[in-house]
């Protein structure tokens, strides 16, 4: 077990890819190259999912699907100002983590930087600013230098290095959810007991739209999901408000805001964790939601259980989390996976 | 143009937080020493953490020219070492609280270490206001005791410098405010060539974001008769209204106001000629270490010549290289004009400066 490492340059490889929800073809190819030399089949679907199947030493009862989101939340053109600043759209993001950051925009990643007020000119510092008077900026000189470069309704991106950050953490932008799709990649090239499906899909920050048509398809029984979910562990907070904590192991939760995880499952996945001595925890609020509730509630219901990275400012271009916890899904889950019967 | 652009993103990356100026002092005095070609035959880091650079032209009694940039940037100061590889940063200068959640810094330490900003959780935020900037935690991803071991509490921080190259030859940075008229002031001697009755001095000042400290030693340090105060102005930008700021592109900027001379801006403006510059009026004060300069000593004949940047005091400080070129044209066209006018220097009309004054 001791070789079950996290593959780092794999996960930064993912993080650094653009996959804004609506835009994951870059991290679909990337991926569709990492798995297609471990599995027996790997296709697109028609919505952009990477489904891909990987024969195991027997088949299982009931066929197992793995699933984790390529999409991330960022950033569309919305319009292009006079002065060449392009007003911009938001998914997945709360405004306050918006100003003077770094982007990218559209395939040729032109560089850019989300506008700040100047605060000699704020006429209430303590207020946050609206995320409808912000713009980024890439430095056009006027509406037709902005608009000869066809990045109208195109994505943009955080820009953010993979950095390693003080002992054993590391912080990307789109650890949520690159994190479940290095897993899926790096579970891909072992040798597993059970036939698996795995599913990258897309628009998991929208709703779940891949999930639907990812579960359609493969009619699982069993779904693990693998997920990036909020921790919020900070300093002075209430033990209650913490959710869950880097450094505390992988995350399974029993219920979240959208999904009734699987009871059997769920103290499955306690029990591997305690006899093989890996950290679990799992979350002390219900709240947030994965790709789980969409397959829960799609065709005749599967079994879902879930396991995630906790994550620091998630969401965010500077998500963190730690790389032991990292080990801890993946080693979970590839026992997870042989148990089933 | 892009070799401006490398000696201005090493001056950044040196960094100069106000009140720490000298972890970098000696090591901007050399750059600017190495960038100016040999112009700057002499240099010494003030008492007060200034940075004095100097030609001479090697006549008695020359007359003295002097262009004050500021050293130093907003910043931090680390406050508390809460715990669990938290800590929290005392703002130094003016710094929204907006830019600051999921921001990164570096923190100044034994070593020089990455810090994330934490933003506040959705489920426990939910309210426009936001916490002041000594309340945020900042995440150093570090275990409480090696933290202790790497930062102390008092150790100066910075944003995260990221100097990145925008459309055409606009830039973006942390702390354009003020290094990059410290840029424009080196090219500008650069340009200016050899001097026969002017002595040149590049005044680079602590202080000016905690209220113009090293401003006031500059009488006592250099005594010029003439000061052009380089500072960065506000940009139009998205919400200002029209012809209230300078514009990006448009050239460096000059300042009508009550504590500057009218006299020696016209001077400026007469030997701006040719290039593009923006002419504002500010009323009063400037803003700017000329609030303080103008008023040392006898009183120093001060001109503010400035660069248009947007998003002023953030880590995404935008502006063009272009204007900072047309700032360092018009800055050696004053130098190189200043001995045959009269303007900035003291007129007697019956007696002379031997009866005491």
């Amino acid at each position: 077990m001791d070789s079950r490492k996290m593959d780092l340059a794999l996960l930064e490889k993912l993080c650094c890819a653009h996959g804004v929800s609506g835009y994951e073809d870059e991290v679909a190819d990337i991926i569709i190259d990492l798995i297609k030399d471990n599995c027996d089949t790997v296709m697109k679907d028609a919505v952009g999912n990477v489904l891909a199947f990987k024969k195991g030493k027997k088949t299982p009862k009931e066929p197992i699907m793995l699933c984790a989101h390529m999409d991330e939340v960022g950033f569309s053109v919305k319009y292009i100002n006079d002065d060449g600043t392009l007003d911009f759209l938001q998914v997945g993001m709360s405004g306050t983590v918006l100003p003077s950051k770094r982007v990218l925009v559209g395939k040729n990643r032109i560089p850019g930087v989300i506008s700040s007020r100047p605060v000699h000119l704020s006429p209430d510092k303590s207020k946050a600013v609206k995320q409808s008077d912000l713009v980024i900026d890439i430095g056009a000189k006027d509406k037709a230098e902005a608009e000869a470069l066809g990045i109208f309704g195109d994505y943009a991106a955080f820009c953010s290095e993979f950095c390693l950050l003080g002992d054993g953490l590391v912080k990307a932008k789109a650890l949520d959810d690159r994190i479940g799709c290095a897993v899926m990649c790096i579970l891909s090239s072992y040798e597993l007991e059970n036939d698996v499906y795995f599913a990258f899909t897309v628009g998991e920050e929208l709703g779940g739209t891949g999930a639907i048509a990812a579960t359609n398809r493969i009619k699982p029984g069993t779904a693990l999901v693998l997920e990036g979910t909020t921790a919020s562990d900070l300093y002075g907070y209430a033990e209650k408000d913490k959710v869950c904590k880097p450094r505390f192991g992988a995350v399974c939760p029993f219920m979240d805001g959208g999904t009734f995880y699987d009871n059997g499952l769920y103290k499955k996945v306690l029990e591997l964790a305690k006899e093989n001595d890996i950290m679990v925890q799992t979350k002390t609020k219900v709240a947030g939601g994965t790709d789980g509730a969409k397959i829960q509630r799609t065709g005749k219901g599967a079994k879902v259980v879930a396991l995630s990275l906790a994550c620091r400012y998630i969401h965010t271009s500077s998500s963190v989390g730690s790389v032991e916890d990292m080990e801890s899904i993946l080693r979970l889950s590839e026992l997870l996976i042989n148990s089933i019967v | 143009m892009q070799k401006l652009k490398n000696f201005l993103k090493d001056l950044i990356y040196a960094p100069t937080v106000s009140g720490y100026e000298t972890v970098s002092a000696e090591k901007i005095m050399d750059m600017c020493t190495q960038f100016s070609d040999g112009f700057f035959t002499d240099g010494y880091v003030t008492t007060a953490k200034s940075i004095v650079l100097s030609r001479k032209c090697g006549k008695e009694n020359a007359r003295r020219l002097c262009f004050d940039a500021h050293l130093d940037t907003i910043g931090f100061a680390v406050s508390e070492i809460c715990g669990d590889g938290y800590l929290r940063l005392a703002p130094l200068g003016g710094i929204d609280a907006n830019i600051l959640p999921s921001g990164e810094v570096l923190i100044l330490g034994k070593q020089r270490i990455r810090g994330i900003v934490s933003s506040i959780p959705p489920h426990l935020s939910g309210s426009d206001k936001l916490p002041a900037i000594g309340e945020l935690l900042v995440d150093t991803g570090f275990t409480d005791e090696h933290l202790r071991e790497i930062v102390s509490v008092g150790n100066p921080a910075m944003l995260y410098p990221h100097f990145t190259e925008l459309l055409g030859n606009r830039i973006s940075s942390v702390s354009l405010d003020d290094k990059i008229c410290i840029a424009a002031a080196v090219e500008a001697v650069k340009r200016m060539g050899n001097l026969e009755n002017t002595d040149i001095y590049l005044y680079l000042s602590s202080g000016e974001e905690r209220g113009g400290n090293g401003s006031h030693h500059i009488y006592e340090e250099i005594a010029p008769d003439a000061l052009i105060v380089l500072d960065v102005n506000f940009a139009k930008e998205k919400g200002s209204v029209d012809g209230e700021y300078g514009v990006l592109s448009e050239g460096a900027m000059m300042s009508y106001s009550a504590v500057t001379s009218v006299k020696f801006t016209r001077f400026v403006a007469e030997c701006a000629k040719g290039e593009k510059l923006q002419l504002v009026n500010e009323m009063t004060y400037t803003g700017t270490n000329a609030d303080v300069s103008a008023r040392v000593g006898f009183g120093i004949p001060t001109a503010v010549v400035s660069i248009p940047i947007k998003y002023m005091h953030s880590s995404v400080e935008t502006a063009d290289m272009n204007d900072v070129v047309s700032c360092a044209n018009i800055l050696s066209g004053v130098a190189k004009q200043y001995d045959k006018s009269p303007v900035c220097l003291p007129v007697y009309f019956k007696g002379g400066a031997d009866n005491g004054l």
